[in-house]
């Protein structure tokens, strides 16, 4: 490792973020050095207590530098209803986007088993204790729309179900100020089946 | 492989690779199992990522050679089936067991039409376990014949016709034994149930299923399928 030249081992460090190659790498590595030496070491300092600091909450397994995160936390939040999804950044989408006042639960991916992903890779069994241990009345599936995030979100309407929960999922369908013409086939189907009077 | 003209295809998994891109197992028509890359798939210029969904008729063309092609042209041919509640299960687990047990580009001519069948009946049939389990058999013994891994149900291992009122051992490399204690093993009825596709009642079933996966459980080597979890 110290064979290789400090600004080779930058880039190369650099590439570990998503959409980053080897040419937009080197742009980062020299933009740093030759211009913001300051805001360089900034991010040194912030990314490395960042890794370190930030782990997960250990009552809906989003991220947070806490053992518990701001939302869990907070006492305002409806406690009887509980948002299920794949990802933290799930979480602050809905967050951003809607009004939901009910607490989350990140299950950290979605049931894949051609890629090795089970329900014992996704806290179903933690999941299985929140809902059977507190005062959960309903649960929203907002898992995606794939296969695998289908089959997510019947496992987890089986166990909600079987435990007493409501269960209801968000609806998806054609965007908003989107021409059906240009819409798949796949979301024009599952629109069309998820009619709803007016 | 060479240039095709568009094939009816399935996708049995999608992996993300690199940022836009997807690696595609598939199941051809003409080709069997193979691969395709789908470059910028979930990029703005072409929304294949959609399309490129399992348990959904395509029609696909790719070009190139060796261990991953380039995809170069992506329609849906039918809408995808709707596979509900466990009947969605079961279609993982079928895919699970081709990408298992099927080697790419063998072609495997007769696996398509199997595939297709038993998809459609997952996607026809009620989803409990007493109308998609009988799916399911059909589907693991037109596999092991396809791999050349056929199991003799009708026979014994001595040549003599299997009966339904007796009970038999079945080992994966020898075939069915006749039991002298009317306990253990499978009743003669299963064999026969099995290899007619006509299972009866709850405990058929179960049996069948006991012996497919002890069958199935060799070609794999050992190595336990995932999507068995689901059904827990
Ligand atoms: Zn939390």
């Amino acid at each position: 490792m110290s064979d290789v030249p400090l600004l080779q081992q930058l880039i190369d460090a650099l590439r570990c973020l998503p959409g980053v190659g080897p040419k937009s790498a080197t742009r980062m590595a020299f933009h740093v050095l030759e211009r913001d030496r300051e805001g360089g070491r900034r991010l040194a300092q912030v990314l490395a207590s960042a890794v370190e600091r930030i782990g997960h909450c250990s009552r809906c397994r989003t991220l947070t530098e806490h053992e518990v995160c701001r939302l869990c936390a907070n006492p305002q939040r409806d406690r009887s209803v509980l948002c299920v999804v794949e990802n933290p950044t799930d979480v602050m989408a809905l967050e951003q986007a809607t009004g939901f006042s009910g607490l989350y639960f990140v299950l950290g991916g979605r049931l894949s088993p051609l890629d090795g992903v089970g329900p014992g890779e996704l806290g179903m069994e933690q999941l299985r204790q929140r809902l059977t241990g507190e005062e959960v009345k309903e649960v929203i599936l907002a898992t995606t729309t794939t296969v695998e995030g289908e089959a997510t979100a019947h496992y987890v309407a089986q166990m909600a179900g079987s435990l007493g929960c409501a269960v209801t999922r968000i609806a998806h369908g054609v965007p908003l100020g989107g021409e059906l013409e240009y819409v798949d086939s796949g979301t024009l189907a599952h629109a069309f089946a998820g009619r709803h009077r007016v | 492989m060479q240039e095709h003209t568009l094939q009816p295809a399935y996708v049995l998994h999608v992996r993300r690779f690199r940022e836009t891109s997807l690696v595609v197992e598939l199941l051809g028509a003409s080709q069997g199992r193979c691969a395709a890359l789908a470059k910028g798939a979930l990029g703005s210029r072409r929304a294949w990522g959609n399309q490129l969904q399992p348990f959904t008729p395509l029609l696909l063309a790719w070009r190139g050679r060796g261990e991953l092609p380039l995809l170069t042209a992506c329609e849906t041919a039918a809408p995808a089936h709707r596979l509900n509640d466990r009947a969605l299960y079961c279609g993982l687990y079928v895919n699970e067991l081709i990408l298992r047990l099927c080697e790419r580009d063998d072609p495997h001519s007769g696996l398509f039409p199997t595939y297709v069948g038993c998809i459609d009946a997952l996607a026809s049939v009620s989803p409990e376990n007493a109308a998609l389990e009988p799916v399911l058999r059909a589907f693991e013994l037109d596999l092991l014949d396809e791999l050349g891994l056929g199991m003799q149900l009708r026979l014994d291992q001595d040549g003599e016709p299997i009966d339904p009122g007796r009970r038999y051992d079945y080992l994966p490399d020898q075939g069915a034994v006749l039991l002298r204690d009317a306990r253990g093993g499978f009743s003669g009825g299963t064999l026969l149930g099995l290899a007619d596709g006509g299972l009866e009642g709850p405990e058929q079933r179960r049996e069948a299923r006991t012996l497919m996966r002890r069958v199935l459980d060799v070609h794999l080597g050992g190595r336990a399928l995932k999507s068995r979890e689901l059904f827990q």
